[in-house]
């Protein structure tokens, strides 16, 4: 559980978020999830892998529709 | 008199309140009476309210109601609020009381199976130093599995602002009365240095949620919806205790922005001089019987305490020092005072704001002063902030219908030192015309000379 936290705690703080509507409290109901065990932390995994999947697709395949590139 | 809306209870269809003749009714809708039902049957919010946790709550008749567009399936009373405060008004241990106490109800409320709908500040009120939970209707019944709806809110609203203070020196006061919904997580973090963000605290409950926050606005909604929300009991019991445990040592962060809060030691007056000062108040109070007195500039609330022992039955004090106010809460706290002490910028005071410029009410639409103390205080904004003499004056007497004001001549080493290094544009400034523009407005009771700079005190009565 403590490696999950840290491989947590380096997505969270250096994978920069993209930006639209949705609802405000969807980070702190995942954060509760995450709190409550390997369920949570599991969805969350899936959220990262797909954004560190459509990052390498999109940008190989049509860098102009990129709408969820890293900042950096 | 007809039943009046409040203008801030409009959030929860559940339930609206009214006031009819300062009695103030909660009226439950068809959507809010199963739970009212099932939350009243635990006798929870009585219980507590025995406490002094949650305000008292009784069901009356709901033909009360006499209105024929309003159909309640019930309608409950609570006492009248003799004053209404805001947490962008509160220092940092009042917002930490506040803080705790939401903290510990949502914790006995899970023991007995029910769970707050909301965690906002200003369903906390103060009476004196003990706040007070005012809004009944948002415990509702525990579902197995839910997660803390008020989770992102009590962050926002609570745990935000204490640690904007506590991390980085900064209160929240003006940042929290221009956003009225608190401090963001998001804004919080830009502010923070990443490796305070790797404590687990901070992590799990401020850093994270922000995050996983910008990350799921990309994901569809039907995508979330589909997630798992089993969240266990304990876990939400582990997060309030937690976060309890965490909030309840939380300090300010030392800081040397404090004018006044070392006044007790710094006085401006010698002994006698302060005799002569507390005779005059206390014979002021004794003889006006006023049941609120406001006191303006506070300070450490040693006059406020001061009243109350002459026989006010409660004082709410106004100061722009962070550490005053602080000093002022622990008075009221030590000496179980009836004291509000409360921020307050006496050439911006409380704003009417929020939805419709009526959601939350500006100080002076709050007035409730019998009596105003205003002690040192007027030369901060006479001189301080150019406030001319005529308009403070008209201004400190339509706050009571009488009071006491204290008249700082440019003699006194505190005013020279304010003049010091700025132009000296105050040419009226002096005590005759403070005493002529006075005279105007109110009859002058009695005045005194009470220091060797020639401070002086007037008791005034409006005409």
């Amino acid at each position: 559980m403590k490696h999950v936290f840290f491989v947590l705690v380096f997505f969270a703080l250096f994978v920069e978020p993209a930006y639209c509507y949705l609802d405000p409290g969807t980070g702190s109901m995942l954060a509760q999830l995450i709190m409550g065990g390997v369920a949570g932390v599991l969805v969350v995994f899936k959220l990262y892998w797909k954004k560190v999947k459509s990052f390498f697709i999109k940008t190989n395949s049509n860098p102009e529709r990129d709408d969820t590139s890293q900042k950096e | 008199m007809s039943l009046i809306p409040d203008p801030a209870s409009f959030r929860d269809p559940a339930g609206r309140i009214f006031t009819k003749n300062k009695r103030i009714f909660r009226l439950i809708s068809d959507r809010g009476a199963h739970n009212y039902q099932l939350v009243r049957d635990t006798n929870f919010i009585q219980k507590m309210a025995g406490l002094g946790k949650i305000i008292e709550t009784l069901e009356v008749d709901p033909v009360i109601i006499d209105d024929p567009a309003l159909h309640p399936n019930y309608v409950v009373e609570h006492p009248f609020l003799p004053f209404i405060s805001y947490p962008y008004e509160w220092c940092f241990p009042m917002l930490k009381k506040a803080a705790l106490l939401h903290l510990d109800l949502q914790s006995q409320a899970l023991e007995g199976n029910l769970m707050f709908s909301d965690a906002s500040a200003y369903n906390i009120q103060f009476k004196g130093p003990r706040p007070t939970f005012i809004d009944s209707l948002s415990i509702q019944p525990y579902q197995e599995g839910q997660i803390w709806e008020g989770h992102r809110q009590f962050c926002e609203q609570f745990l935000n602002p204490l640690l904007l203070r506590s991390l980085l020196g900064v209160t929240h006061n003006s940042w929290y009365r221009g956003n009225l919904e608190g401090i963001p997580s998001d804004e919080l973090c830009k502010m923070l240095p990443w490796y305070k963000k790797l404590s687990r605290n901070l992590f799990l409950h401020v850093a994270l949620p922000s995050r996983l926050n910008n990350l799921a606005k990309n994901e569809k909604a039907d995508s979330l919806s589909s997630l798992n929300h089993n969240l266990p009991k304990e876990t939400l019991t582990k997060i309030f205790k937690q976060l309890y445990s965490w909030i309840s040592n939380l300090k300010p962060l030392a800081s040397s922005n404090s004018t006044w809060g070392n006044y007790d030691f710094i006085h401006c007056y010698e002994s006698e001089e302060i005799i002569k000062k507390q005779n005059f108040i206390t014979h002021f109070i004794q003889k006006t019987k006023p049941n609120t007195v406001w006191d303006l500039g506070c300070n450490t609330g040693e006059y406020s305490e001061l009243a109350l022992g002459a026989g006010a039955s409660q004082v709410i004090g106004f100061d722009f020092d962070q550490s005053a106010l602080e000093k002022s809460f622990e008075r009221a706290e030590k000496n179980n005072l009836n004291f509000l002490p409360l921020f307050f910028d006496g050439a911006n005071p409380s704003p009417e704001q929020g939805w419709n410029c009526q959601e939350r009410k500006s100080l002076m639409n709050r007035k409730n002063a019998d009596a105003v103390l205003a002690l040192a205080f007027e030369h901060h904004l006479a001189i301080g902030r150019n406030i001319p003499l005529d308009q403070f004056i008209d201004w400190l007497v339509n706050l009571a219908p009488c009071g006491v004001v204290e008249f700082i001549p440019k003699e006194d080493p505190n005013l020279k030192l304010m003049l010091r290094l700025r132009k000296d544009i105050f040419d009226d400034y002096n005590e005759e015309s403070f005493r002529n523009i006075l005279e105007k407005k109110c009859r002058i009771v009695s005045s005194q000379t009470i220091s060797k700079s020639k401070r002086m005190l007037y008791w005034f009565e409006r005409l």
